[in-house]
């Protein structure tokens, strides 16, 4: 047999079997291992013996086959130096070279930004479009139940005006094309004034604030096209679906750091979803400017509607009495952060529409 | 799997401070060699009068090196889709094991990834079938509650024992003795006090027009909550340490409900000075500011970055002095059979600073200082911790035997899960 031809290694050796060591020298050749622990020379061939995967700054390990490791004192030693060929042997190297870890930087922020940007959208998209409706119908009339216990009364308005309102939904439906049939439902909301959502489904709920507030039937038309075009974009589903994934993903990422992880992470998964929001208002925009058309209603009332809606300082009441006067003032008016945070940049949508409306 | 209710907010998931009952102490050769360049910092052990020993625990990772490993194998992830992301917790933990380092000798992780693999991949189907039925399957509240109930001891148990079964130091492999039984009869009464608390507050939205009605409801139940959570924390705590082993040597647990008690009634205490200055801060921010702007809504830019600013306090000032002192509790009433006692002296407002810090390094950059983070606070968690020891340490490591191989259940040699826990 031949003798160490490598330099010795110091190392502390334990035998498995209880946790007392000894102090030993490792020489590694071709075909073995040795070991010099306390008097006794263990020669063992490198093939029996697993060297551990290398960590930055811990020590190689030689695990032998009757259960005993070796562990080596100088974490410094070149794993190549003593035979480590194991496949995370590649990885230790990547982590240790500067290019690589430069690389990996860049391209992590690039793969957040993309996901960020294109990624969650488009795999809320995809799924979204495939949960049947029936099993999204069932999640929004759950919401509408809670809705309906907390914050919505029974519409007031005259019997006849929501037959009005119920044709010109209809006739909006028929030009949609839309795989299933949408639901219009009017609401009172004392509290939350003016607005119209979507409710996963496919149900459209309005309030009679909303219906006062707007200058004409054909505006309330502009309002139900805009909510038809969540509706056809699966919305609701989407914006949950995003926020869950962007939830889990953002959790898979800082899991690993305490307590204060999840502080850090709330931040960021808020404003997430009012980005993602803002997109989607933009986009039934769109919808509502080429349905209106189709349906023989002027793309102009888009905008019409934004401004009515916008301006929340105008009561109800004001706007029935005085609509005009209240049209005037309303227009300089701050709009109240409440209504701000659900509808992004109002202004700016506003303009939108003006631009695409005008021809 | 955040939604077992073991998952209290107060348990360690660093897995170098807690989950390796961080141990004991062990012996030195009978001639110890001439220390290599390149070791790591002998651990000071003072041998005191009656020849009792402290022995050291300590921290030799660095943070760039932590980074390299965490931003190359994040990468490999994302790349696989998520494939990869076992082999870079086993990279991320060995670095965090074999850095800690205690009597001479280092932790080493052995889990196997193909393993973790494996149970992650039924975690993630748990998880679509949970979030198909919870969201589009009505009135399925309380068959989840039951399937979580049922299932989630079963899953703790497999992780505790998975997370110990890969942990040895000095050759010798940790155990986790604890059943599921065992596991349940702990976390039971937490999770049922729980779900108490959901139902209750659901139930309000049904009976908002009687709201003394539902004030004395919800009061109810947040007392209740608040009277028991920490006899149920207690319980859990004990039960971790308590039915640990290295070796053939169980650990014991002196852990008191009365000192969880202590901790978290001073801890309520201590976060109602920041709550207080908060809500003060606020209303003099809106009353004075408002009046200056006349009602104008821009009064909210001013008065929510207060009130934001004070809940982060309140939240670092609750984590670092809830976990110091639990940390300090749990790790000091907790024996190795007759030969080791564990001691732990973190500091709450150390913590506190480092928290702060971490928080801010870690919003600022989005998450990329997430290593560094992690380094500064192991590391500081283990050099406050220490190990004494009754005799000499050559004796003292000879008194702990191996025991033989443990089942491929327990190692988890099938499905690994390794919940932080």
């Amino acid at each position: 047999m031949t003798m160490t031809t490598g330099s010795s290694l110091d190392a502390h050796w334990f035998d498995g079997r209880s946790a007392a060591g000894e102090s030993a020298q490792v020489t590694v050749t071709d075909g073995y291992v040795h070991a010099k622990i306390g008097d006794r020379q263990v020669d063992i061939p490198r093939s029996d013996v697993v060297v551990s995967a290398p960590v930055a700054g811990i020590p190689l390990r030689f695990s032998l086959p009757d259960g005993g490791v070796l562990v080596l004192d100088d974490v410094a030693v070149d794993p190549r130096s003593v035979g480590a060929r194991t496949p995370q042997g590649v990885v230790h190297a990547l982590e240790r070279n500067p290019a690589v870890v430069v690389v990996a930087l860049v391209a992590v922020v690039a793969v957040a930004v993309l996901a960020y940007l294109r990624g969650i959208p488009w795999l809320a998209d995809r799924i979204a479009q495939r949960i049947p409706i029936a099993a999204e119908a069932k999640l929004g009339n759950a919401a509408l139940a809670s809705l309906d216990r907390i914050m919505f009364e029974p519409s007031k308005l005259p019997v006849e005006e929501q037959a009005d309102l119920q044709a010109r939904f209809d006739r909006l439906v028929a030009q949609a094309g839309l795989p299933f049939t949408p639901k219009l439902l009017f609401r009172n909301a004392g509290h939350i004034g003016a607005n119209a959502l979507t409710l996963p489904g496919g149900t459209i709920v309005v309030t009679d604030q909303l219906v006062a507030r707007v200058d004409s039937q054909d505006e309330t038309s502009a309002v139900f096209a805009h909510e038809l075009g969540h509706v056809a974009h699966r919305d609701s589903m989407r914006a949950l679906l995003a926020q869950s994934s962007s939830g889990l993903v953002l959790g898979a990422l800082l899991g690993d750091v305490s307590g204060i992880g999840s502080l850090a992470a709330a931040a960021p998964a808020m404003l997430i979803g009012l980005s993602y929001s803002r997109a989607s208002e933009e986009q039934a925009d769109d919808y509502a400017l080429a349905l209106l058309p189709r349906a023989g209603l002027s793309p102009a009332l888009v905008a019409d509607s934004l401004e009515a809606i916008s301006a929340a300082q105008c009561s109800a009441a004001e706007a029935k009495a005085d609509a005009k006067g209240c049209g005037k003032s309303r227009r300089g008016r701050p709009q109240p952060p409440a209504y701000l945070s659900t509808h992004p940049d109002l202004e700016e949508r506003i303009a939108r529409a003006r631009a695409a409306a005008s021809p | 799997m955040s939604d077992t209710p073991a998952a209290a907010p107060d348990r360690v998931p660093d897995p170098t401070a807690a989950e390796t009952p961080a141990v004991p102490g062990s012996a030195e050769p009978a001639t110890p060699a001439p220390e290599a360049t390149a070791h790591p910092p002998a651990p000071d052990d003072a041998v005191s009068v009656t020849g009792r020993r402290h022995l050291r625990c300590s921290f030799t990772g660095n943070a760039g090196d932590y980074f390299r490993i965490w931003i190359v194998n994040l990468l490999l992830t994302l790349l696989t889709l998520g494939l990869w992301s076992p082999w870079a917790t086993v990279r991320k933990r060995r670095f965090l094991y074999g850095h800690t380092w205690l009597a001479d000798a280092n932790f080493e992780f052995h889990g196997n990834p193909v393993a973790i693999l494996r149970g992650r991949l039924i975690a993630a189907a748990a998880l679509g079938v949970y979030w198909f039925v919870e969201n589009l399957v009505p009135d399925s509240a309380a068959w989840l509650v039951a399937v979580l109930l049922c299932g989630a001891p079963w899953i703790i148990a497999r992780s505790l024992a998975f997370n110990a079964a890969n942990s040895s130091h000095r050759g010798i492999r940790f155990r986790f003795l604890g059943t599921s039984r065992d596991v349940a009869l702990a976390i039971w009464p937490l999770a049922l006090l729980l779900v108490l608390f959901v139902a209750a507050s659901h139930s309000a939205l049904d009976a908002l027009e009687n709201p003394a009605r539902v004030a004395g409801q919800l009061g109810g139940v947040y007392l209740l909550l608040f009277a028991a959570y920490p006899y149920a924390i207690a319980r859990i705590r004990r039960l971790t340490v308590g039915k640990a082993a290295w070796g053939d040597q169980p650990f014991h647990s002196g852990l008191t409900v009365g000192k969880v008690y202590a901790i978290y009634g001073i801890g309520i205490i201590l976060c109602g000075i920041p709550l207080v200055a908060t809500f003060l801060a606020g209303f003099f921010a809106a009353t004075v500011i408002g009046m200056a702007l006349k009602g104008s809504p821009a009064v909210f830019f001013i008065t929510i970055p207060i009130f934001v600013l004070g809940w982060v306090g309140i939240v670092i000032v609750w984590t670092a002095y809830n976990r110091s002192r639990m940390t300090n509790l749990v790790l000091g009433t907790a024996r190795l059979s007759g030969i080791a006692q564990l001691h732990s002296a973190i500091s709450g407002r150390k913590l506190a600073r480092l928290y702060a810090g971490n928080l801010i390094a870690i919003v600022a950059t989005c998450g990329l200082l997430i290593p560094w983070a992690v380094v500064r606070i192991t590391r500081y968690r283990l050099q406050a911790l220490s190990v004494e020891i009754d005799g000499s340490l050559a004796t003292v490591a000879a008194a702990v035997v191996q025991v033989p191989r443990a089942t491929g259940e327990e190692l988890g040699e099938m499905f690994g899960f390794d919940l932080a826990l």
